[in-house]
């Protein structure tokens, strides 16, 4: 379990005036500014959770998986994960928690992951039998086998995150951060690195907390999202919950018959049942009121003769932009 | 870990093994048999032209098996932010930077016994002859030095918490500790004042001590003696590079995540 109370970081930061005599003068005089990464934020995660943590650049996602993983040191409140204080560092939290980063290398670049792995069983003290069983379940879930003994620096960028992640799984965490697991990775690798997470965490039942910028990343894994702004929670539920208490409209999307006229249909459409598209290609999507989407789908299918015919909820990454511009208020 | 990232690139490895031990007895020798013949001497301070070559030879491989193979990685990695990682996993830092810097010291360790035995061998009247005494003391100082040197610049590399980056810190601990144990001139060539100064800080015993160890016979006393000195000031850097790590780590910001 994870539980934080009151947690505030801060960093001092050095503020320099921009041009060349902005940089002689730094050498002598130097002006500070005190910036606020994380502020009074309180959170429970219970085991087996999933919890995406989204936010703009800045907004202290990252910090807060610092200081969980304890790389770094809050400036006031309490953390506990597992019943431990991250930042005493004490092994036996150590041996139970992992952190990957999909932008910064862990494995040793010079030589094969193999190695690496090597290494790794020593430094958590996995037994023989149990390394090669993990690294066979790792290697072959993820179909990396074969590039085991090729030097890190020579894979590629999916497969580098591959190697990351069974370097960060073979000691089976109860504890795992991922941040931004899917960076840079081609659509296969993404849905091959999503695909793993699931199946590791219902073999596992691990705590993660993700940390993406790809809503498919969020919408596919987490149970719960928190939503960040400025080093404050500015949400903190479910994804069905986002979508029922700030998805204001849904989408409706259908295929016109080939012999309406659409201009003529565009122009004649009831405002008050939404806002409606049609593209050259007989498209038809709606943004409609949630109370008013049938009555939206009755007209389409009365006036337009469609073919075809889809409701959905509005893009969830529309909604959470939304709600990161509005902040606490939304 | 570190031996096999040393032994993965070949034409390095090879290029460090031969081209500096070449490049520092071309310079030696250029150097000296000028002064020695300007001055018109046959001995200067102690050292023939032979026994100036021999140290030159054997110098520059002490100093890197001293150095290591760490040298500057700390600094770096706070500064890169790449520490992350040690402070994830469950092993003691230092411990772990103290093994890394011993592989580095392996090689030049190796090497400087292949260059010492193809001097005996090609050599027509050796200058030093030796012995499993010699190699004795010499392992042991060799691993103490290296310790010692480790603790010294794990010092000043732990200063980026502060300064980010201080990479020219860290060449003047390099440079002074070359120049002040002996590996640029040797010591013998230094004012008496001087060396009654330097012999209170630990460079001598870095560079020098070991060179005598090899070149002459030093006694069981003075070896004990000089190891002990050494240890106090491996102590008084390990004490100082706690204390900086301890107030360190809380500024550190783990930047490039």
């Amino acid at each position: 379990m994870i539980k934080v109370e009151g947690l505030t970081k801060q960093f001092k930061v050095h503020k320099k005036t921009p041009g060349l005599k902005g940089s002689i003068s730094s050498l002598f005089n130097r002006e500070y500014i005190i910036k606020e990464a994380i502020k009074d934020i309180n959170l429970e995660i219970n085991q087996g959770e999933i919890l995406g943590l989204i936010g703009s650049n800045g907004a202290g996602k990252t910090t807060l998986t610092k200081i969980l993983s304890g790389i770094i040191h809050p400036t006031a409140g309490k953390v506990s994960v597992l019943g431990f204080d991250p930042w005493e560092r004490d092994n036996r939290y150590r041996k139970q928690m992992s952190l990957i980063m999909g932008q910064k290398a862990q494995l040793w670049w010079d030589l094969p992951a193999a190695d690496g792995f090597l290494l790794l069983k020593e430094i958590y003290q996995i037994p023989d039998t149990q390394f090669k069983q993990r690294l066979a379940y790792l290697s072959e879930s993820l179909g990396i086998e074969k590039e085991l003994n090729v030097q890190v620096r020579k894979l590629s960028l999916g497969e580098r995150m591959k190697v990351e992640l069974i370097a960060a799984l073979l000691h089976q965490p109860k504890v795992v951060f991922l941040d931004e697991p899917t960076i840079g990775l081609d659509l296969s690798a993404q849905k091959a690195v999503r695909r793993f997470i699931k199946e590791y965490r219902k073999e596992f039942n691990p705590i993660m907390i993700l940390t993406s910028h790809y809503m498919d990343d969020i919408e596919d894994l987490c149970d719960r999202i928190i939503i960040m702004k400025e080093g404050e929670f500015v949400y903190d539920g479910s994804i069905k919950q986002v979508q029922q208490e700030y998805a204001q409209s849904k989408l409706v999307t259908a295929q016109a018959s080939p012999n309406i006229n659409v201009s003529e249909e565009y122009r004649k459409f009831p405002k008050s049942l939404g806002e409606i598209e049609i593209n050259d290609n007989g498209k038809i999507t709606v943004r409609s009121p949630r109370e008013k989407v049938m009555e939206a789908a009755s007209y389409l299918i009365h006036y337009l003769k469609i073919e075809d015919l889809n409701i959905s909820e509005e893009d969830i990454g529309d909604v959470i932009e939304h709600i990161m511009s509005k902040g606490k208020e939304a | 870990m570190e031996l096999r990232r040393t032994l993965t690139y070949r034409a390095d490895f090879w290029v460090n093994f031969i081209g500096q031990t070449l490049f520092s007895i071309v310079i030696a020798y250029f150097l000296w048999s000028s002064i020695f013949e300007t001055l018109n001497v046959q001995t200067l301070n102690g050292f023939t032209m032979e026994r100036m070559i021999v140290y030159y030879l054997l110098v520059p491989l002490v100093f890197r098996i001293q150095q290591g193979q760490t040298i500057g990685s700390i600094s770096r990695e706070i500064y890169e932010g790449s520490l992350n990682k040690f402070l994830l996993y469950p092993i003691n830092f230092y411990g772990f930077k103290i093994i890394t810097h011993f592989a580095g010291a392996v090689f030049y360790y190796a090497q400087i016994f292949v260059i010492i035995g193809l001097y005996q061998v090609f050599a027509d009247n050796p200058i030093f002859e030796m012995s499993f005494l010699k190699l004795f003391y010499f392992t042991i100082a060799m691993l103490g030095i290296s310790i010692a040197y480790f603790c010294l610049n794990s010092l000043s590399e732990l200063v980026a918490f502060w300064a980010d980056y201080i990479w020219s810190l860290g060449v003047i601990i390099r440079f002074a500790v070359s120049f002040m144990g002996g590996a640029l001139i040797p010591l013998s060539f230094f004012p008496e004042w001087s060396m009654k100064i330097l012999n209170l800080t630990p460079f001598p015993y870095m560079i020098s001590f070991p060179m005598k160890i090899l070149l002459e016979e030093v006694a069981l006393k003075e070896f004990f003696l000089n190891m002990t000195i050494l240890a106090l000031w491996t102590l008084v850097f390990l004490f100082f590079s706690r204390v900086l790590w301890n107030k360190g780590r809380y500024r550190y910001t783990g930047v490039g995540i």
